[in-house]
């Protein structure tokens, strides 16, 4: 090894613990960066992968109904690559030995024995049913899961009165289904209430009574989608056609592109922050070390190295750093990325999982980190490298005091003890430490805060859901339609105390060429089991006119007071929009029950209740015994299962504010020890004059708090910019994710970055404990 | 402590550094005694040990063996806690490198020090004392080293110590700079009767003192009184 590198190795060494702290850094940078956007990459394969081999639709038409043979005039339209039609019917559910109420099972027909051109499912357990056996049907994963159903198990419906058993054949997961929302109105659907089931079509037209098919999967040439669009909705416009939903507006789809953007920006944001801190301190750590060295630069240089080497010589440190954090970063990022998408896949089920080592991304982040590190090395390397011989041998300038800043703004600091006002000065001392100190607290903070904000907001959306909004019980969701008397009877019931008609109507919303499908829901005006606020908070009441979802006002481009065409099944009708309404996961309507019903052909029928119940009712046997086909949702139950969902994302985010608090940490350790190092003769001269250990320390510490202070409020105005930033991703008509973060919270991320700093003082504690008063007072001024 | 007792001793005083794989003995057998108000040099060539006594007396290093009296209190047996205490109360020191603290003022400098103890003496009247009236506001980095090494001074001075320890306190000064500092630590002795150690490699600074102990190899080779100390103007090197 030459001279220069051995010694280029022992200077690494000599400076090990900040340069481990940087490096500590560097890897969190890399290794979030490679966890991050290769898991975006490997999830983003693996959807698009399962879609492939499933052939996912690229839009879905929905009609009234269609005669099978439909099919073959559609594979007929230009473009249209795949075609299948289905009919898909919701019916009651009921597992064999769980009596009880039923679920609400979205029946869909397949071809059996073969699999459908489009939408296509994978086997997970049992068999395909064949043709010889009408009573066999397969089960969505995820709902089979819940239930603990396995291929051989019997399942009923209800249909017209009457209960037919089918058994499973398999389970299956679907490209449709990944993400099992009922629709873009029912995005957090519990598999308590909501399953997913394939029939053979012989055997749901059987069952149902219908020949016709009421919906059409296509595949189509990527080429000018729209015009195939358009040709398929004039062929089946005969049909009455409903509605026609994109690949891109799919539920399950949608909500994982929704997640999967949040990767991709969180991979993008998140990384550049740690390698921008990183790069401070390696800026910080380099001047300091040739501060150090000048008298050896001195002496390379009158031994006639060349500026060059010693610019390389330096850098070389530099280098060792990005090199160190880019490789160990590189490989934890790579095994991180894996564990993430292997949590995610096994969390979703998806149906098939790619898991690929991603070489770019890889070098990438490896590359970035060494040019970040290199970067950051670059000045103080060329300052020790444009030092002449003789200038490099005589001591650096003494360092300026002067008064601070706050003195000057607030003259009464100045009268301060010296022992105050001493770490008042030194804030300002060395600008590059206290702006590293104080960018890195910033960043810590804005990483935490933004992770805050999605667990305070997460328990937003779940208190404005499930106390303000819906304050019901349990909903029940009949089968057929009902007389509006029924509510007077359930509200009768042994352990009812309050009961609400609903009817629930799906409509199509149009205004001005945009149009949009949701539901509309009838409910009486001034009930106090669904609540609606408007956009800004206020209670509001349903009348004859329209609420719509807040997140429909720019899908739209509608103003309260505008007149916008409804389209049911039963016709159209014009209605006037009320105003919006709050709606944090969907974007349904609300209307007057008695609007409702006059829209949805005049009758006064319901076809929903809500109830509010005495503790312990055993609502699902009162409604088993007195509805047959009716299904029950509980709101204890929907509320546990967004929470399951929700704690995945707690999950992820307590992680991303450990490293938050891990940049923290590391960074400022660094630099505190930096700083401590860069004052071993102050210290120790304060200690020959008699200053205890504590008081020292205690002034050290009040300038890295003071620092710290400085980096809390730009480090939370950062952490609230990015989380705007990140929440308005969140803002769709699926899911309206209002940024909430309470002020506890700054409070407390304040407090625990403080003590982030108070911990990063341990160097102080052990040098102050070390320091050698002799020897130091003695050394030459550096 | 009586008047004739000494107010600094040393018993058998050594120190052994540890260099790698070597002992170093700094400092041998050293026994000294010294008196209230006595001004006296130690003189030896590098590495001879002076320094390493002045600190032990300090409490700033510690010793392998023998033993530091200070009035009678034997500081080698005193714990971190206490030996401070009694370095806030007994010492003050004056080193080669200032070691003033670069963001305080002359004054603030001083007012640092002065907060240490309960009866301090005024700040501004000891920086007046060692001429630096005009400069009390001025930073570290605007003093002359000369200057610098007056505010040094006033820092042990301001304390009220009993004893000032001055380690090669012209070392970083010229020669009329180094006069006027060694002027100031001469009236400090003479007319404040503060007993003075002060260590220099530095022959001609010794004939300002009232004792002369010269140290070669960590050892005690010479322990002279000088009958005849000269005001430091009149010293030339």
């Amino acid at each position: 090894m030459k001279k220069l590198n051995r010694l280029l190795v022992s200077d690494f060494l000599a400076a090990k613990l900040p340069a481990l702290g940087i490096i500590l850094v560097i890897f969190l940078g890399v290794a979030f960066y490679g966890a991050a956007y290769m898991a975006f990459q490997n999830l983003k394969a693996s959807y698009d992968h399962s879609y492939e081999l499933l052939h996912f639709a690229d839009f879905t038409v929905e009609v009234a109904a269609a005669p099978t043979d439909t099919v073959q005039a559609l594979e007929s339209v230009p473009g249209v690559t795949e075609v299948s039609g289905r009919l898909v019917v919701e019916l009651p559910l009921y597992i064999s030995d769980s009596p009880g109420t039923a679920i609400m099972a979205r029946v869909i027909s397949v071809p059996a024995p073969q699999h459908p051109a489009v939408n296509d499912v994978k086997l997970e357990s049992g068999s395909y049913p064949g043709s010889e056996n009408t009573a066999l049907v397969l089960v969505e994963k995820n709902f089979a899961d819940y239930h603990r159903l396995q291929p051989g198990d019997e399942i009923r419906f209800f249909v017209d009165g009457s209960y037919q058993s089918f058994q499973i054949a398999g389970t299956v997961t679907s490209p449709e289904y990944i993400f099992a929302a009922k629709s873009r109105q029912e995005l957090l659907a519990s598999p308590e209430t909501f399953g997913v089931v394939f029939m053979p079509q012989q055997s749901l037209m059987a069952l149902t009574g219908e020949g016709d098919f009421n919906q059409f999967c296509f595949i189509v040439s990527d080429d000018n989608r729209q015009a195939v669009a358009s040709a398929v909705d004039n062929t089946l416009s005969p049909y009455g056609v409903r509605d026609t939903i994109t690949r891109e507006e799919q539920p399950s789809n949608a909500a994982l592109s929704l997640d999967l953007q949040e990767f991709g920006e969180i991979a993008d944001v998140f990384p550049l922050l740690f390698l921008f801190i990183g790069g401070l301190a390696t800026y910080a750590l380099l001047t300091r070390i040739v501060e150090n060295q000048r008298g050896r630069i001195g002496m390379m240089r009158s031994l006639g190295y060349s500026r060059r080497q010693v610019l390389g010589h330096y850098l070389g440190f530099a280098l060792m750093i990005g090199l160190a954090g880019g490789l160990f970063g590189t490989v934890a990022g790579y095994f991180l990325s894996v564990a993430v998408t292997r949590l995610y896949v096994t969390i979703l089920g998806l149906p098939y999982t790619l898991v690929q080592l991603h070489p770019l991304t890889l070098a990438e982040g490896f590359v970035v980190a060494v040019v970040f590190c290199l970067a950051a090395g670059f000045l103080p390397a060329w300052v020790a490298s444009r030092l002449g011989p003789a200038e490099a041998m005589r001591d650096p300038p003494q360092v300026k005091g002067h008064r601070s800043l706050a003195e000057r703004v607030v003259p009464a600091l100045g009268r301060l003890p010296p022992a105050l006002k001493l770490p008042l000065r030194n804030v300002f001392r060395n600008r590059n430490r206290s702006l590293s100190i104080i960018a890195g607290v910033s960043f810590g903070i804005s990483l935490i805060l933004v992770s805050a904000a999605f667990i305070d907001s997460t328990d937003a959306l779940v208190e404005l859901q499930f106390q303000k909004i819906q304050r019901y019980d349990a909903a029940i969701d009949f089968a057929t339609p009902q007389p509006p008397f029924l509510t007077s009877e359930i509200a009768l019931w042994e352990g009812v105390t309050e009961a609400q008609p609903v009817l629930q109507v799906p409509v199509q919303l149009k205004f001005e060429g945009k149009s949009y499908s949701t539901l509309l829901f009838g409910l009486e005006p001034g009930n106090r089991l669904f609540r609606l606020f408007d956009t800004s908070g206020n209670p509001v009441e349903v009348s004859s006119e329209i609420l719509l979802a807040g997140s429909m006002r720019p899908i739209l481009e509608v103003r309260s007071g505008d007149s916008i065409e409804l389209t049911m099944p039963s016709g159209t009708a014009q209605v006037t929009v009320a105003g919006f309404v709050e709606q944090p996961v969907g974007s349904a309507s609300y209307t007057s029950l008695e609007s409702a019903q006059s829209l949805f052909g005049g009758q006064d029928d319901i076809n929903g209740m809500m109830v509010s119940l005495k503790k312990g009712t055993d609502i699902r046997g009162l409604v088993a015994q007195e509805l047959p086909g009716a299904s029950v949702e509980l709101t204890s139950e929907s509320l546990q299962s967004v929470e399951r969902l929700f704690n995945l994302i707690k999950a992820i985010m307590w992680v991303m504010m450990s490293f938050g608090a891990l940049l923290a940490l590391a960074i400022l350790f660094t630099l505190v020890f930096l700083s401590i190092t860069e004052r071993r003769r102050e210290i120790a001269s304060m200690r020959t004059l008699g200053e205890s250990k504590s008081r020292v320390f205690g002034i050290l510490t009040i300038e890295d708090l003071l620092l710290g202070i400085l980096g809390l409020l730009p480090g939370l105005a950062l952490g609230y910019g990015l989380a705007v930033y990140f929440f308005s991703i969140f803002q769709t008509d699926l899911i309206s994710f209002s940024m909430v973060i309470q002020m506890r919270t700054y409070f407390l991320i304040s407090v625990a970055m403080l003590a982030i700093v108070m911990l990063a003082q341990i160097p102080a504690i052990r040098n102050i404990n070390r320091i050698d008063m002799a020897r130091v007072i003695k050394e030459q001024v550096t | 402590m009586t008047p004739s007792s000494s107010q600094i001793e040393t018993i058998n005083l050594s120190k052994t550094y540890r260099m790698g794989e070597l002992d170093v003995t700094a400092l041998k057998n050293v026994n000294l005694r010294i008196m209230k108000g006595q001004f006296i040099v130690a003189l030896g060539p590098s590495g001879s040990g002076k320094t390493t006594l002045l600190n032990l007396i300090g409490g700033i290093d510690t010793a392998s063996s023998g033993k530091v009296l200070i009035e009678g209190t034997d500081i080698t047996s005193l714990d971190d806690n206490a030996l401070t205490r009694f370095r806030r109360r007994s010492f003050g020191y004056v080193f080669q490198f200032f070691n003033l603290l670069p963001t305080l003022t002359a004054l603030e400098n001083v007012d640092f020090a002065a907060e240490l103890v309960e009866h301090p003496l005024h700040s501004a009247e000891v920086l007046a004392m060692v001429g630096l009236k005009e400069k009390a506001v001025n930073f570290p980095a605007e003093l002359s080293g000369g200057e610098q090494q007056r505010v040094a001074i006033s820092k042990a001075l301001v304390k009220d110590p009993k004893i000032l320890l001055c380690d090669e306190p012209t070392g970083e000064l010229d020669y009329e700079t180094g006069k006027n500092v060694l002027g100031v630590i001469y009236a400090l002795s003479r007319q404040g009767g503060k007993t003075v150690l002060l260590v220099t490699h530095n022959s001609a600074i010794a004939r300002m003192a009232d004792r002369v102990i010269r140290l070669n190899s960590g050892l005690l080779v010479a322990d002279e009184l000088n009958e005849h100390p000269l005001p430091p103007e009149e010293l030339r090197w």
